[in-house]
């Protein structure tokens, strides 16, 4: 069984949208199961372009997760 | 090159003239820089929902925002003849008229300082994990988005 631990980090309008900053998921098998649980926990985040940094990486497909690690959901850029 | 370490370019709050002209005159002892190519960000009072906006409070995932800007670094280094690069920005609050990103490359001649500062700017914009929160004047806020 899929005992590792997801750290989830919310970012920008993000944290408004959902009310943190970041939680915990744990026995999570791939990065689009973890966007499915947290869409279940916050059906807005449905309606809000973001993009998924895995451990501090962009990712653009579904990536298995195993053992730990950080997921980060990033609302569009703001810098400059 | 791998000869860069990772540098923290965040600064809380603006970017001041002094802070600024400090790093100018720091490049005095550099003799075999011929230019430099300094880029200022300043925070505009843009109109919003019928609402000027007052400042910006920006945010970032740090650990993330540091490994891109270190990529970028040595990516710009590795197309570029430059003689050094500095770059900082804000985080927290800053107000309309301050200075919020500050970029500053230096070559032997002018050519690489102009384009590697032009393409630094641009690729902060599009690559680096920075959120803005522009306060509106009646106190309400919208999020700001690079275009």
């Amino acid at each position: 069984m899929n005992t590792n631990k997801i750290s989830i980090l919310f970012f920008g309008q993000l944290t408004e949208l959902t009310g943190k900053t970041e939680l915990e998921l744990s026995g999570i098998e791939d990065t689009l199961a973890a966007q499915e649980i947290l869409k279940d926990l916050f059906p807005k985040l449905g309606q809000t372009p973001y993009l998924l940094a895995l451990d501090r990486e962009i990712i653009h497909e579904n990536i298995p997760l195993k053992g730990n690690h950080t997921l980060a959901l990033l609302p569009p850029y703001a810098g400059g | 090159m791998n000869s860069h370490r990772i540098r923290n370019i965040f600064i809380q709050g603006p970017i001041s003239a002094a802070f600024i002209a400090e790093k100018i005159a720091a490049h005095a002892v550099k003799l075999n820089i011929g230019g430099h190519s300094i880029f200022l960000g300043q925070v505009r009072a843009d109109q919003k929902e019928n609402q000027e906006v007052l400042c910006i409070e920006y945010t970032t995932y740090e650990e993330m925002a540091l490994d891109v800007m270190h990529k970028i670094r040595q990516e710009i280094f590795d197309q570029y003849e430059l003689t050094c690069l500095h770059i900082y920005h804000s985080l927290g609050t800053v107000k309309a008229g301050e200075i919020s990103l500050f970029v500053f490359t230096s070559s032997i001649h002018r050519k690489p300082a102009i384009d590697a500062c032009s393409e630094i700017v641009e690729r902060i914009k599009k690559e680096l994990p920075v959120w803005g929160k522009e306060i509106l004047s009646d106190q309400t806020h919208v999020w700001k988005e690079n275009k």
